[in-house]
């Protein structure tokens, strides 16, 4: 199959790559760019793990067609952590112990991140109302919720 | 809640590998792409139960970009041994039978042949060129119709395993457990009041949001490596030895980083195949499964059929008990009957019993181990019928428990008489819980204050009721082996590496409790996992037992360690190592006749290489004092009857964890068992049509609990120490998961009078259930 020739800013760098129109941008990010922090969990929507912002806007990249982000900005959990430090959020998973195996914990960081751009200040249950679109099997999402309460808490 | 008698036991310190795991930077098993790699795909049986007359797969070798085939033919014969895997055993035929099938699918999804490509896509569309011809058979899906004489059987060669005479015939039966104790006969006639229910548990998946996934390369020298998604990567290379018949000094199995396990990656399903596809193209082959195949084609933990009947008599003491469980083992012999006819009645002190398991075949996928296997399926029958005799008598539930419960010394109905457990303080801890005792009002109240047409719609609105359930659950716990090994850094830190898969944080309380006996800070020590290669033998991360087994084997290397540094020290100062201690107040190495005399850790460390090198000391253990762990549940729920939706209002779980190592993840692990069992009790649940085809194969349709469906989750740490750990260490993991669906059910009964004995206890399960009572009343 001929491969086609896609430009796009991925965590604020310039990228080029080629790739197959049958191929989702999770296959792209993590197979040919080697950005292997979005996971797949279920290649249909349903599980979260492969969360990633384009153009701002939470998407599961294993739905979105890799041709589809031509002239597109992405951000990946890889491009959470400045030279400076972690996110906050990233600190507060940390400290709360809201992970376990942490498979889901990128798709999470970046939910969550989508999240606090949006509202700052969540109340309880908006947190699990954003989230809901995460599976997570090992935490029962207590410390996840409340993690991302406290990164909302530190940040103001 | 903790004594200060530690200084790292009991606290909660940043887990060691945690930075990669916000960061993306922790490599998985999928994450792993070596040079040269080929991909590969499995064909998959679309019949639940057929004969495998001919597979002919010329036109897919004849594609561009495809290297390889294998089928079951390429695997040789295993034989009748079985795999100990340390949850969940195995007859080895069955095990490869199951990687590949060889002249019959006996389930959809069971895997007939794979294919390495140059893409994962061609791998793909060759599957589709694989010309398989079936001879569909009947199939038989449920564990009651596969038990009766007529029943189709799915294999030749079973005839019950049983006490004393064999049966002759052949049978999808494939062993029959009796436990006894006393004379249950006698123990009834005592009782005043007798309650026997049936129930059943649907099929349910661990549900490890990281599918199965491997690498493997089989060198020109003969030498396999594979890389791979393993809770044991010595039991991943044990079965892996005995299906490809090569010795194991000729594998190494690298564990990556695991995804979630829960039990369900014990077993080995891609990785043998991927082995074949690498022999037979001599370059790297990876495998990773989609989420349907990881519903359809790996073990799910299985459906049951249990009776029990238990008697109290008047002054509300059990007396007898017996129990009927016959649990699906899919495809193969090994379903967990065992376990569960071990954790029945584990709960209770009871002089009478009788206990029957029946290990059943039917034509869906194999079970696997799955958190404290086969003890949620009986603690939901037992807990129920418990809380009947309960309103019977008019006695308060955790009253019972408390006059009833198993204590140190009470006999088991299978025979194990029990350590120091703490099942009773348990329940003491529930029934002082202000959850307990908090007000709960039975109708909610209409939300909104809004008036007009809206306001009428809101009143008009059904009401809901609450109620508030308590169950109890038991697991055994395991111990079986585990090796750690620690070396001194010049900076005063040490290396840990140990052999134990970290699937939630155990590398940082292993190493923890390392610190802890050297007197270190948890951040001096650096724990890895290591390959088979580079560690001790040691065996699966399951049955609850890491922080307990593999945190015993680095308290003993730290024993030597210290004895050790003591030894360099006495060198040093030319005196006899009998004259030095090591004290772990401070990690000090001090002369006892001479008080000027003497080295923090780090000081003697950074001496170590000029005076003889470093010192390393390693220890494996296979310990015997386990901790069998109990707990006790509280729920309050509110349900709808007119749609038959089941919200969970307040949940609180307390747990003996004998000694809570690192409280905030002795917490997760309550948390996500409770969440697990919360999903069981309401909605998982593999659905099926009559030809043996799973209808709900993905995420959405297999609906696990979203952060939307659950509340807060008080963990409660109760800490009754396990005197065979020098911390006093039981299993946290398992425990959990075993009481939610019997504390729903009886909350549910406490909010609109209904029982429910089916699970799960989905909304058209429990509308039926309550027109059935509202049309009887």
């Amino acid at each position: 199959m001929r491969k086609i020739h896609v430009h796009a800013q991925i965590n604020g760098l310039p990228t080029d790559f080629l790739c197959e129109p049958r191929q989702s941008l999770l296959e792209v990010l993590r197979d040919e760019l080697r950005l292997t922090g979005a996971k797949e969990g279920c290649n249909n929507g349903n599980c979260g793990a492969c969360n990633v912002l384009l153009d701002g806007r939470l998407v599961n990249a294993c739905c979105v067609l890799a041709v589809e982000i031509e002239g597109r900005t992405v951000e990946t959990v890889e491009g959470m952590a400045t030279p400076q430090g972690l996110h906050p959020l990233q600190r507060c998973f940390m400290q709360d112990a809201a992970l376990q195996c942490g498979i889901c914990t990128p798709g999470f960081l970046v939910a969550a991140k989508a999240l606090l751009d949006r509202f700052p200040h969540p109340s309880e249950q908006q947190v699990r109302h954003y989230l809901a679109g995460n599976l997570c099997r090992c935490t029962g999402y207590d410390k996840i919720v409340r993690a991302v309460m406290d990164a909302a808490e530190s940040s103001s | 809640m903790s004594e200060s008698r530690y200084k790292v036991v009991g606290t909660c310190p940043i887990r060691h590998d945690v930075t990669d795991k916000v960061t993306g930077r922790a490599l998985y098993g999928a994450d792993l792409q070596l040079p040269g790699t080929l991909f590969g795909k499995i064909l998959r049986s679309p019949f639940a139960h057929a004969n495998i007359k001919k597979i002919d797969a010329s036109k897919a070798l004849a594609m561009p970009g495809v290297l390889a085939v294998v089928t079951g033919e390429d695997l040789p014969e295993a034989g009748d041994r079985v795999a100990e895997l340390g949850e969940g055993n195995i007859i080895l035929r069955y095990l490869g039978r199951n990687c590949l099938a060889k002249e019959k699918a006996l389930y959809k999804g069971h895997a007939i042949a794979a294919v390495a490509a140059t893409s994962s896509h061609v791998a793909e569309e060759a599957l589709k060129k694989i010309d398989v011809q079936f001879e569909p058979l009947p199939p038989v899906l449920d564990v009651r119709e596969a038990m009766k004489p007529d029943a189709p059987l799915l294999h030749e060669k079973i005839i019950t395993q049983t006490i004393g005479a064999p049966p002759t015939v052949k049978s999808n039966t494939a062993r029959h457990i009796q436990h006894k104790l006393g004379d249950p006969d006698k123990g009834f006639a005592q009782a005043k009041v007798i309650v026997e229910r049936e129930f059943k548990t649907a099929t349910v998946h661990q549900g490890y949001i990281e599918p199965q996934n491997c690498t493997a390369f089989w060198n020109a020298d003969g030498f396999l490596t594979v890389w791979t998604s393993t809770q044991g990567a010595f039991s991943a290379r044990n079965q892996l030895s005995e299906l490809l018949r090569l010795p194991v000094s000729r594998i190494k199995v690298v564990p990556m980083e695991i995804g979630g396990g829960f039990g369900g990656k014990i077993r080995v399903y891609l990785e043998p195949v991927a082995a074949l596809l690498s022999k037979k193209t001599g370059r790297p082959v990876k495998v990773v499964m989609s989420r349907s195949e990881v519903f359809q084609g790996t073990g799910p933990t299985p459906a049951s059929y249990i009776r029990v009947k238990m008697g109290a008599d008047s002054s509300g003491r059990l007396t007898a008990a017996q129990a009927f469980l016959a649990y699906e083992a899919g495809a193969f012999p090994g379903s967990p009957v065992g376990p569960g006819c071990m954790c029945v009645f584990a709960c209770y002190d009871i002089p009478n019993v009788q206990i029957d398991g029946y290990d059943v075949v039917v034509n869906k996928p194999a079970t696997s181990a799955y958190r404290a296997p086969g003890a949620t399926n009986a603690a939901f029958a037992t807990e129920t019928v418990i809380d009947e005799i309960c309103e019977r008598l008019n006695i308060d539930p955790l009253d019972f428990r408390i006059r009833n419960g198993a204590r140190q010394g009470t006999r088991r109905g299978d025979g194990l008489v029990y350590p120091r457990i703490g099942f009773v303080e348990c329940c003491q801890k529930a029934k002082e819980h202000p959850h307990y005792s908090a007000p709960l009002e039975r109708e909610s109240k209409q939300d909104g204050s809004a008036d007009g047409p809206l306001a009428e719609m809101i009143h008009a609105k059904p009401k809901k009721y609450r109620g508030r359930g308590v169950a109890s659950g038991y697991w055994l716990n395991a111990g079986l082996r585990s090796s750690a090994s620690v070396s001194v850094n010049a900076d005063g830190t040490v290396n840990l590496l140990e052999g134990s898969t970290d699937l939630a944080g155990t590398r940082t309380a292993v190493a923890m409790q390392l610190a802890e006996a050297l007197g270190l800070k948890a951040e001096d020590v650096r724990p890895m996992v290591g390959d088979t290669e580079m560690i001790g033998y040691t065996d699966v991360t399951g049955g609850s037992r890491v922080t307990f087994a593999t945190g015993l084997a680095a308290y003993e290397a730290a024993q030597q360690l210290k004895k050790q540094m003591c030894a360099r020290a006495a060198k040093i100062w030319d005196v006899s190592p009998h004259d030095v201690q090591y004290q772990e107040d401070g990690a000090l190495i001090l002369c006892k006749s001479d008080p000027t005399k003497r080295f923090t850790f780090k000081e003697l460390a950074a001496k170590l290489n000029a005076t003889g090198g470093t010192i390393l000391a390693s220890a494996s253990v296979a310990p015997t004092g386990v901790g069998p762990g109990f707990a006790t549940h509280i729920v309050d729920i509110e349900v709808d009857p007119e749609t038959g939706k089941i919200d969970i209002l307040r949940y609180t779980a307390v747990q003996d964890v004998g000694k809570a190592i690192h409280p905030a993840y002795c917490e997760g692990q309550i948390q996500g068992g409770v969440a697990q069992g919360i999903g069981w009790a309401l909605h998982e649940e593999y659905v099926y049509n009559e030809k043996g085809e799973m209808l709900n194969a993905s995420f959405l349709d297999y609906r696990l609990p979203t952060s939307l469906d659950l509340p807060m989750i008080d963990a409660v740490l109760v800490e009754v120490a396990n005197p065979g750990h020098p911390y006093g260490v039981r299993g946290v993991g398992e425990v959990p998961i075993v009481p939610p669906p019997a504390a729903i059910a009886n909350a549910l009964y406490r909010a609109i009078g209904v029982r429910m004995r089916e699970l799960p206890m989905s909304p058209g399960r429990v509308v039926k259930e309550w027109l059935a009572k509202t049309t009887r009343e």
